[in-house]
């Protein structure tokens, strides 16, 4: 063992260098599961009712009674923060397994079909679905169907299955050139059985990371969607249409802004530490 | 009709169109074994690939191949997945590359048996086990859970041909399968093959550029060389009295190699 190595190293079965949690993923962790548990006490509890109006408490600074302070109607901050947190995972989870589901199968077809033709008409697809930016997209999408959760849903998704498509596609060419799925195929196994046997197993280290990183995209997006107002419309609960609506009185009363901006950088950035710990965790040849 | 027929096969990389074999003829009988010996870069291995159809998208053959009267050349893929594993099976030189690293050993074993055999859940289990005891692999328990770097280099080729034995077929195409491995693991490992073979009743291909190996492996030998056969036929005529000058500098650069004093320790410094 070299001097270098801490006492946790050890090799895995693909000879990959796998390390105790380090600092980023027990942060992202960290993070991640406070917004979590946030969303799931949301549902059985929250200081108030998120409509309910307190008139004589309009645009209230953070105080023992509203922690998050009051909007211009009189709601409870702290509550509609914490419902908001709902649509968050909801929107990540959501988009992250459309862009995973759709972008996989793309890629791993494109990577997988013998026929070269197929295979540059998928890339051509996912270089232009790369600079279509999302926010024009999902108006697209928006326009079409009407604005509604699941819109957003489906834009994010379908603009973060490009980046995961390209991915999919370039490690599983690597995976699908190895000894191994030759001596499958050498031995009858069929081409989707080689996809499932051999190749997800292989690559989905790969694609976990690229899919943290899609979720973060995602919330972030909903939060750029919900404040040009082709989010979720009310009375659903959104951090993004928080700050829109915090918008006009932010110089007078800047909390309205600040806590559903700090509860987007909190759940972004945590997904983001929880992206990198987890590259962290499989070590530098998977970078 | 042979189990195996090739005649006149050719291979060429496409861009820049590039010709890797030309006019190759030979054929096996069932039961059969012929040795294809030749330096690195002369196109056994390229042969091996195209006889299943499984040269990469840059290359492409022509001329003839049929295993058990169906042809390999402009079969479709589906066509192709019928002869492979069913009609021939193959083994690598590299047994740890040819097995998958994140797959315990006996479910890689196994594939091979549910596609061929219909077996699965418990009977494919015993199935397996039957075939560690037929590879010589005791440690059936160990084995079976084992990822394939928890095994040693001669272990990973007998579940190699663990698994081409589970396909039952009639042809063994074995690309250089001792050549990653110590000398004395290699005299073992041949020496199951050798076995295997004749109890399974399979005709075997056996590629390789090493001679003494093949010497003891098959009695028909074909010697090639920049993608053409230039000379064929038997092992013991052939290293007898070789008549291509090229056979001739193959048997002189070995019989040099073994000629060296084998001096004890001498390789530990």
């Amino acid at each position: 063992m070299s001097d270098a190595a801490p006492a946790a190293r050890r090799e895995d079965a693909h000879g990959v260098v796998r390390r105790r949690p380090g600092a980023s993923f027990v942060i992202g962790t960290l993070l991640v599961s406070l917004v979590l548990v946030t969303a799931l006490v949301s549902f059985v509890w929250t200081p108030y009712a998120p409509a309910d109006t307190a008139e004589a408490l309009r645009l209230g600074s953070p105080s023992p009674r509203h922690w998050a302070g009051t909007d211009k109607l009189g709601r409870d901050l702290f509550s509609q923060l914490m419902i908001g947190a709902r649509l968050a995972l909801l929107v990540a989870t959501g988009s992250t397994a459309i862009a995973a589901a759709l972008g996989g199968t793309l890629g791993l077809s494109a990577a997988s079909s013998r026929r070269g033709f197929v295979d540059e008409s998928f890339s051509y697809l996912f270089d232009v679905l790369i600079a279509f930016p999302t926010i024009l997209l999902a108006m697209l999408i928006v326009t079409i169907r009407g604005a509604s959760t699941f819109s957003a849903i489906l834009a994010i998704g379908i603009s973060g299955s490009a980046v995961v498509s390209r991915l999919s596609r370039i490690s599983a060419i690597r995976v699908l050139a190895a000894d191994y799925v030759k001596a499958a195929i050498a031995g009858g196994a069929s081409r989707l059985s080689i996809i499932f046997r051999h190749v997800l197993p292989n690559i989905y280290p790969i694609l976990v990371v690229q899919l943290t990183l899609v979720a973060a995209g995602a919330i972030l997006a909903e939060a750029s969607l919900a404040y040009l107002g082709l989010g979720a419309p009310p009375p659903q609960s959104s951090w993004g249409r928080m700050l829109l609506e915090a918008q006009e009185s932010v110089v007078s009363s800047p909390w309205g802004a600040i806590f559903p901006g700090l509860a987007i950088v909190t759940t972004v950035s945590g997904l983001n530490f929880l992206g990198d710990g987890i590259r962290e965790l499989l070590g530098p040849e998977m970078k | 009709m042979k189990l195996l027929d090739v005649e006149n096969l050719a291979i060429s990389f496409l861009n820049p169109e590039r010709v890797l074999l030309q006019g190759v003829s030979f054929d096996l009988e069932r039961g059969g074994r012929l040795g294809l010996i030749g330096e690195s870069g002369s196109g056994k291995s390229i042969t091996a690939l195209s006889l299943l159809g499984l040269l990469p998208e840059s290359m492409r053959a022509s001329g003839r191949i049929t295993i058990a009267g169906v042809n390999v050349i402009g079969s479709s893929e589906r066509e192709l997945t019928a002869i492979r594993g069913a009609r021939a099976a193959m083994i690598f030189q590299e047994p740890l590359s040819a097995l998958d690293p994140l797959m315990r050993v006996g479910r890689q074993i196994a594939g091979p048996l549910r596609l061929h055999q219909g077996l699965s859940g418990a009977a494919a289990r015993r199935e397996v086990f039957s075939l560690l005891d037929r590879v010589r692999l005791s440690d059936h328990e160990r084995i079976y859970n084992s990822f394939p770097h928890e095994l040693s280099g001669g272990q990973r080729q007998r579940v190699a041909l663990a698994m081409a034995l589970g396909c039952e077929s009639e042809l063994l195409i074995a690309d250089e399968p001792t050549t990653a491995l110590d000398v004395t693991v290699q005299a073992e490992v041949l020496s199951l093959l050798d076995e295997l073979v004749t109890s399974e009743g399979m005709a075997l291909l056996f590629i390789t550029h090493d001679l003494p190996v093949i010497s003891r492996i098959t009695r028909r030998l074909l010697v090639m060389q920049d993608g053409r056969i230039v000379e064929s036929g038997t092992t013991a005529k052939i290293l007898s009295s070789p008549a291509h000058p090229y056979t001739a500098g193959l048997l002189e650069s070995a019989r040099r190699v073994t000629a060296v004093p084998y001096v004890r320790g001498a390789g530990t410094q």
